[in-house]
């Protein structure tokens, strides 16, 4: 079909095409090497770089729609992508499409034109002593030798091939234009990289999808010590990837529930991909500690293949990210809450958190440290969410004594409630009435359910306890107690009042909780209520083994 | 003479499609690098095997109709000098309304004497379905093809989707639902209410606490958006979870004892492929149901 302008979805989905097909030609590309060795890295390092700016994407799919801001966000991660030369130069080209394009909702095709233009004038910019017969000069002449065959009829569809043909004999000339291209008998890698996403984004605009499997075997992960060294902390953990063949005398295969390996993985570990194709089991986990998803998978089968890379290699760019987020933004309505365990604060900041200050059982957050963070955030108004009693009455000391901004505080009482307040939010910039009605709608009725152990004998509530043995509390009264946290945890769900009507239990697995036990939770709730949604969040705490939050 | 023509979204089951005589245009889905037709008959695999390959975390791609599908599709009936209503899914979830536009300007060249009208639905499933219907209902009383383009066009609008997803995963690698930030992120148990908007859109404009609560909200909008015409047929589609689409029938029977007709049925493979296994929708015509928001 042909298109007359172009959006922020078209857009997506033709560098998306254009990446996947740079995919396809990576090595072939990588083979364009001046050097007759076969350490040619200019397809991979384009590759990288474009998908760098495509996870930037992916990340906010849905959100946008502007091309504005969708070629932005494609240009930053580029930016922060960028490796080797060509990749650099490839994302200084999307940068000055993206500088042409900001502010639009969509682009004609003169705006494109436009845009390519500044895209290729950007990268030459970049380079110190910019060298024809490059990826430059390909980017160059594919715009401006066509760009007056464009007229107001022109599709996109048009212009891009147009470009497209221009481009390909720019590529057969670099030998022409660099010595030692024609000596090597190649033409210009960089240029070729170009080329072929082009390629692709044709394609899309033909309703071609390119569909890419990428031979992960031949890739050869370069391994840079100074990154992870004798000082350094785990702090990103391994991504670990496995084939699993489930074996008959280990489990019944067709009755193995892929289920139980996200249940259990959650409480190890993020960014899990399970895919179940008969009897075989396919997984992707970022986890500090793959040994347990290994044991786990033990128990079900054996490992076909298995590969685990330390992610630390990458982190670079997390980094980077990171401090771009800092920067401070004004905001209609800023959130802050208080919550301990790693994971526990990362779910928060991905439900629209801005701040999230450390704080609990046994360290309670003071009026103080609520003033900091508020004076850090630059908002019309500010949602506190605390996670226990105490901290309310601290969040409502500070809602006084702060007046640069309206502050509210929704009374929330453990990490739970606040989960369940942030999941609720139907809008961010929502006004702050309807916002806070549909933050704390329901809370009076919610139950947050714990399980840690305890620290002497005594008896409470008609409940004999040892020291050491498990408490299951159900808001804030205890109600089972058991040397097994499995049991404890079964009786505690028992004592919740209700229990059948309830349609949500959320599972945060603290710092020392067992995973197994998580996915065994998971089914007996399974057996009292068929309609309950059942999520399990690796949170981290410390204390609680478990803190179940149930509406 | 005309025929009304729709496609793979509008997840019209056989037995409707030979009541009302409607043919409609194949998409396809990719599943393990497997191309298959975007059968509502499901003849290549079952609409449960389809479900369980997303349960198990297979990735289904969908693709819109091809070109020459609506060539052959169309020719048929151009060749018996029969015209052509075509009712396209809607053009925010599917790139095939613009599409069959080019075909249409193609064979109008080839065959002059004939007519083919190409409507944007705004809506896709069994609420695109049911326009299908209504059209060949007015077809059937003797209206001309341009009379009821015409009625579709002007009320096309009336037909209301409310529908809820077990996950809002597939609608987001399928990018095919609009939603503010605060529905992305770790949700769990909280699930969407989403409609068909003005511009044809997926929109997912309010929470509900867990699946039963989502299925009542659910009954509650579809009686209020029917405007008190309780004798249509309430369309209702499920993504392999019959019992629920049963539990939206009672609960809106028990909410308002005249609505006595309902039709239950499958989602068909590509609305299925992009909201996911336990996707439930409820298919109303009445009021144009609109949302504030709109105004953005």
């Amino acid at each position: 079909m042909f298109y007359n302008s172009v959006n922020g979805s078209l857009f997506k989905g033709i560098v998306l095409n254009g990446y996947n097909n740079l995919i396809r030609d990576m090595a072939e590309i990588n083979n364009l090497n001046v050097f007759p060795v076969p350490d040619g890295d200019t397809g991979t390092n384009m590759k990288k770089t474009l998908e760098n700016g495509i996870n930037n994407l992916t990340f906010n799919d849905g959100v946008e729609e502007q091309i504005g801001e969708v070629s932005d966000i494609l240009a930053k991660g580029m930016l922060l992508g960028a490796r080797g030369n060509s990749g650099v130069i490839l994302s200084q080209y999307f940068k000055g499409i993206a500088k042409h394009l900001v502010n639009k909702n969509v682009a004609t095709v003169n705006d494109m034109v436009e845009a390519f233009i500044e895209g290729y004038k950007t990268a030459y910019n970049a380079v110190v002593t910019p060298t024809e017969g490059t990826i430059l000069t390909v980017a160059r002449e594919g715009i401006e030798l066509v760009k007056n065959q464009v007229t107001d009829k022109t599709s996109f569809n048009e212009l891009l091939d147009l470009m497209y043909k221009r481009m390909e004999q720019s590529l057969e000339e670099t030998p022409e234009k660099l010595f030692v291209l024609k000596e090597a008998g190649v033409v210009d890698s960089g240029g070729a990289g170009l080329i072929s996403i082009f390629k692709g984004m044709i394609c899309y605009l033909n309703g071609e999808k390119i569909d890419y499997k990428e031979d992960k075997s031949s890739n050869t992960v370069t391994f840079n010590p100074s990154l992870f060294n004798a000082d350094s902390e785990l702090h990103y953990g391994y991504c670990t990837e496995f084939i699993l063949q489930l074996l008959n005398k280990k489990c019944n295969p067709s009755e193995v529930k892929i289920d139980d390996f996200i249940g259990y993985l959650s409480t190890i570990g993020d960014s899990i991909v399970a895919i179940k194709d008969n009897d075989i089991i396919k997984i992707h986990v970022h986890t500090k500690t793959p040994s347990k998803a290994i044991e786990f998978a033990q128990k079900y089968g054996e490992f076909i293949t298995f590969k685990m890379e330390n992610m630390a290699i990458q982190n670079n760019e997390v980094n980077a990210k990171k401090n771009i987020n800092k920067v401070k933004v004004h905001k209609k309505t800023a959130y802050v809450a208080v919550a301990n365990g790693d994971g526990v604060q990362e779910t928060f900041k991905e439900l629209n958190c801005d701040t999230v200050l450390n704080g609990g059982q046994t360290m309670n957050t003071s009026c103080e440290e609520f003033i900091e963070a508020f004076k850090e955030l630059d908002a019309d108004n500010i949602i506190v969410l605390p996670n226990n009693k105490n901290i309310v009455m601290a969040a409502n000391q500070a809602k006084e004594m702060y007046k640069d901004a309206n502050v509210y505080v929704i009374p929330t009482r453990s990490i739970a409630e606040g989960y369940y307040s942030l999941s609720m939010m139907i809008d961010p910039n929502a006004e702050i009435e309807d916002q806070i009605a549909s933050m704390s709608d329901g809370i009076e009725d919610f139950i947050t359910a714990e399980v840690t152990y305890s620290i002497r004998d005594t008896i409470l509530n008609g409940l004999e306890i040892k020291k050491g043995n498990y408490i299951g509390i159900v808001n804030h009264s205890l109600v089972s107690t058991n040397e097994d946290v499995l049991q404890c945890l079964k009786d505690m769900i028992d004592a919740v009042p209700d229990f059948d009507e309830k349609s949500i239990v959320t599972i945060f697995a603290g710092q020392s909780a067992d995973g197994n036990d998580a996915v065994e939770l998971k089914k007996y709730i399974e057996s009292k209520n068929k309609y309950i949604d059942i999520g399990i969040i690796n949170g981290q705490q410390d204390v609680y083994d478990f803190i179940l939050g149930i509406c | 003479m005309f025929k009304i023509i729709a496609d793979s979204t509008s997840d019209l089951p056989l037995v409707l499609r030979e009541k009302y005589d409607i043919d409609y245009c194949r998409m396809s889905i990719t599943c393990d690098d497997k191309e298959y037709v975007a059968d509502l008959d499901y003849k290549e695999y079952s609409a449960k095997e389809l479900y369980d390959w997303m349960r198990n975390g297979k990735r289904v791609f969908t693709s819109q109709v091809a070109d020459n599908e609506f060539r052959e599709v169309f020719k048929k009936y151009l060749d018996q000098g029969i015209d052509i209503l075509y009712i396209a899914c809607s053009s925010a979830l599917s790139a095939s309304y613009l599409a069959s536009l080019k075909v249409r300007d193609e064979l109008l060249a080839l065959y002059p004497d004939r007519k083919i009208i190409c409507i944007d639905s705004k809506i896709s499933c069994i609420g695109q379905g049911s326009l299908c219907i209504e059209a060949s209902k007015l077809k059937e009383q003797g209206k001309s093809l341009e009379e009821v383009a015409e009625w579709i066009e002007n009320n096309k609008l009336k037909f209301n989707q409310f529908a809820t997803v077990e996950s809002l995963e597939f609608l987001k690698r399928a990018g095919r639902v609009k939603a503010s930030k605060a529905f992305f992120g770790n949700l769990f148990g909280i699930k969407p209410i989403i409609i068909s908007d003005i511009k044809g859109r997926n929109f997912a404009f309010k929470k509900a606490k867990g699946r039963l609560k989502a299925i009542d909200e659910l009954a509650t909008l579809a009686i209020e958006a029917m405007d008190g015409n309780y004798d249509q047929v309430v369309y209702i589609g499920h993504a392999d979870s019959l019992d629920d689409a049963l539990l939206i029938k009672k609960k809106m029977q028990e909410k308002q004892p005249k609505i006595q007709n309902f039709e239950i049925g499958f989602i068909g493979p590509i609305v299925g492929a992009s909201t996911g296994p336990g996707t439930l929708g409820v298919f109303v015509f009445g009021k144009e149901v609109t949302l504030d928001e709109e105004s953005e």
